[in-house]
């Protein structure tokens, strides 16, 4: 993707590979699972003790296989994504324990019942391209949300599904589930209709369940989604450059792993590393150094051919006035003009700990306006318009030239006032709107049935799963 | 059937279809009135309506009105000849003022009054105001409208108005003014007759102060 906004010189992108080669050969990276250190040690790389330095032409070796395009699908393949993509194919945040109520904005646990929602919510907007599970099923046990997620989002919406994956049992179970909807395992393989984020820990740690999970995935050929967080200040050097080669360092890692484990296997360059606040250690998304950094790591991505997932314009808190939605909009903006391939970011609140369907209309309100900003572009004869300049001449007007008559709805801007319950929302409060559309689209929409043969063999497959998870 | 395709032809805002539509509907031997009455009126009118209801943009209004003055350009000649039966709304003489050089809008009010069966006569930009009062002098015009667009080229909207009283051509003459600085308040300070604010509500404000 072209992007509006780019923040690294190409040589600046050469010292960063540079100096991230330096940390995988000479610092390494902390593998804690057994099983993962032996594969990379018949790979060629170093060991001692659970640290594994990658040599350089390893690292070349898993760029070299790097699968530049490949198909997210979808339950409903009319809901199939390619990346990379002409513009930010967007979802909702995700994987938050609490929820927004819906009738009364108290925040409380979310369960099984909130994610269901969630599903048909995101399946009715256009904006949602593909849904994270934004809320865990917290009313389950916990060692099985992150299967439950899965299980439910397959039912509840057509749309591709990522789901977060930090354990090996689960990554098992979710290939299984998964092919079970898709027709079994080599379908999956060539379309997955899921994708997992199982992301390392800064600074360079690889958990045990997580990277395991992490071969799992990749052997099933499901795309992988390392969302590292590198926090410049406390997981990573304060300094910008420094963040970068961390966040970098970690995702070239994860590539390697996964290439060992299946060359084919694909995956995503996905973070959400930025800056700390030095006040409180967590990220401040609120800082300037957030979307610069997104920038940067979109420009690494594609610099390796990469798709990427690497800027997320949460706004976070609901706008009280136009101007705070106003101020959203140019978050989003920013944020996609990194021309990041995936983003999620919709329907989030406190720093993502939380979901709320209110904030999910009103977030796919604010991506109808920013998404202005990214658009099909050509600079061909017809667009140029030298004849039609040359026919009209100095002094003259464009307005009824029959170029303008053909283009300007597709070129110019011409949305009205009504066409947005944001700028036409009169006497009524905008969080009150977007709560009446959230409660209409959950009465009135729905979500086609999965075949009751493959709704029999999810039943089958979760209650083993059960057993097999519990049991431990 | 002829009429719906000549309605549709000038919502197209295709000069070229409409006129060849009328040519084929005199061809016929169809009253140029019915033609206009039936064919061209609904057009404009419905692009107009639908320009105000915010559904039209510019450049579809305007090239409503410019296949509309195409058909009136045949029908014209035709009209005048059976006398009687019709009379045009009104003769109008417009004109962006001396030293401003903004041709646009008063270029899209000319072009929805001579769709609306106005005879325009339209004088372009930068207008002493000498040349407004030799041209009411000739053409005895029952409008001028004066277009400004800027905060210093307004004041001779006023000077045209004095010019007016001046030569004793006031009576005889209507004044509206238009422009994105002028107002209703300063039509109103100056001594002219009107002022409106888009190319719609000229031509409502021109029919308005017709006897």
């Amino acid at each position: 993707m072209k992007a509006l906004f780019a923040f690294l010189s190409d040589s600046e992108i050469e010292r960063i590979h540079e100096a991230t080669l330096l940390v995988l050969g000479k610092t390494g990276i902390k593998v804690e699972s057994e099983m993962v250190r032996q594969m990379l040690a018949h790979h060629g790389a170093g060991i001692a003790g659970n640290i594994v330095r990658l040599p350089r032409e390893m690292i070349g070796e898993a760029i070299g296989k790097i699968r530049k395009e490949f198909t997210l699908a979808a339950r409903d393949p009319a809901c199939n994504l390619v990346v990379p993509s002409a513009k930010t194919l967007n979802t909702t945040s995700g994987y938050a324990p609490f929820v927004h109520d819906l009738e009364t904005d108290v925040k409380r646990s979310s369960t099984g019942g909130d994610l269901r929602d969630f599903a048909l919510l995101a399946d009715y907007l256009e904006a949602v391209e593909f849904f994270w599970p934004i809320a865990m099923p917290t009313d389950g046990p916990p060692p099985l949300e992150e299967l439950s997620a899965l299980d439910i989002s397959l039912r509840g919406i057509r749309k591709h599904v990522q789901c977060s994956c930090s354990e090996g049992k689960t990554a098992k179970w979710q290939v299984r589930l998964a092919a079970a909807v898709a027709g079994g395992e080599k379908e999956l393989r060539l379309n997955p209709i899921f994708s997992a984020v199982a992301s390392p820990v800064s600074p360079l740690t690889f958990e045990k369940e997580t990277v395991e999970a992490m071969v799992i995935l990749a052997q099933a050929g499901v795309p992988v989604v390392p969302m590292n967080m590198a926090l410049g200040g406390t997981t990573a050097p304060a300094t910008l450059a420094g963040n970068l080669v961390m966040a970098n360092a970690e995702e070239l890692a994860t590539l390697v792993i996964l290439k060992c484990a299946d060359p084919e296997a694909p995956m995503i360059y996905a973070s959400d590393s930025g800056p700390a606040d030095m006040r409180t250690g967590a990220v401040n998304y609120h800082a300037p150094e957030y979307p610069l950094t997104g920038a940067a790591l979109a420009q690494m991505a594609r610099y390796y051919g990469l798709p990427s997932m690497v800027a997320h314009g949460s706004s976070e808190e609901l706008p009280a006035d136009l101007t705070a939605f106003e101020r959203n909009v140019l978050r989003v903006l920013i944020s996609q003009a990194t021309g990041t391939d995936l983003s999620s970011w919709m329907g989030s609140r406190d720093n993502s700990i939380s979901g709320s369907m209110v904030s999910l209309v009103m977030d796919a309100e604010v991506y109808a306006h920013a998404s202005a900003y990214q658009r099909h572009f050509s600079a061909d004869a017809a667009t140029l318009a030298v004849e039609v300049i040359d026919e009209i001449g100095p002094g003259g007007h464009f307005l009824s030239h029959k170029h303008t008559v053909q283009n300007f709805r597709k070129e110019l801007w011409t949305k009205r006032l009504q066409d947005s319950f944001i700028l036409d929302a009169g006497a009524d409060s905008y969080t009150d709107r977007a709560r009446e559309k959230a409660k209409e689209i959950l009465a009135s929409h729905s979500v086609p049935s999965l075949d009751e043969n493959v709704l029999k063999e999810m039943e089958r497959l979760m209650s083993e799963a059960r057993r097999d998870i519990l049991s431990q | 059937m002829l009429y719906a395709e000549i309605k549709k032809a000038i919502l197209d805002g295709d000069e070229e279809k409409t006129v060849a539509l009328v040519k084929k509907a005199l061809a016929e031997a169809k009253e140029p009135l019915e033609i206009l009455d039936q064919g061209c009126i609904p057009g404009i009118e419905k692009a107009g309506a639908l320009f105000e209801a915010e559904e039209f943009f510019l450049p579809e209004l305007i090239t409503a009105g410019e296949a509309t003055k195409a058909a009136m350009d045949l029908l014209l000649p035709e009209l005048k000849k059976t006398e009687g039966s019709w009379k045009s709304a009104g003769k109008f003489v417009i004109g962006t003022v001396e030293g401003d050089m903004h041709d646009i809008g008063k270029s899209i009010v000319a072009s929805m009054l001579s769709a609306a069966g106005f005879e325009v006569t339209d004088l372009g930009i930068d207008v002493s105001t000498d040349r407004f009062i030799e041209e009411v002098k000739a053409a005895k015009p029952d409008f001028v409208g004066l277009s400004a667009l800027l905060t210093s080229t307004m004041p001779k909207q006023k000077d045209v108005v004095d010019a007016l009283k001046e030569a004793g051509l006031r009576d005889q003459v209507k004044v509206l003014v238009g422009g994105a600085p002028v107002s209703s308040d300063w039509a109103k300070k100056i001594g002219a007759d009107g002022y409106a604010e888009d190319a719609i509500a000229a031509v409502r404000v021109a029919k308005e102060s017709l006897p």
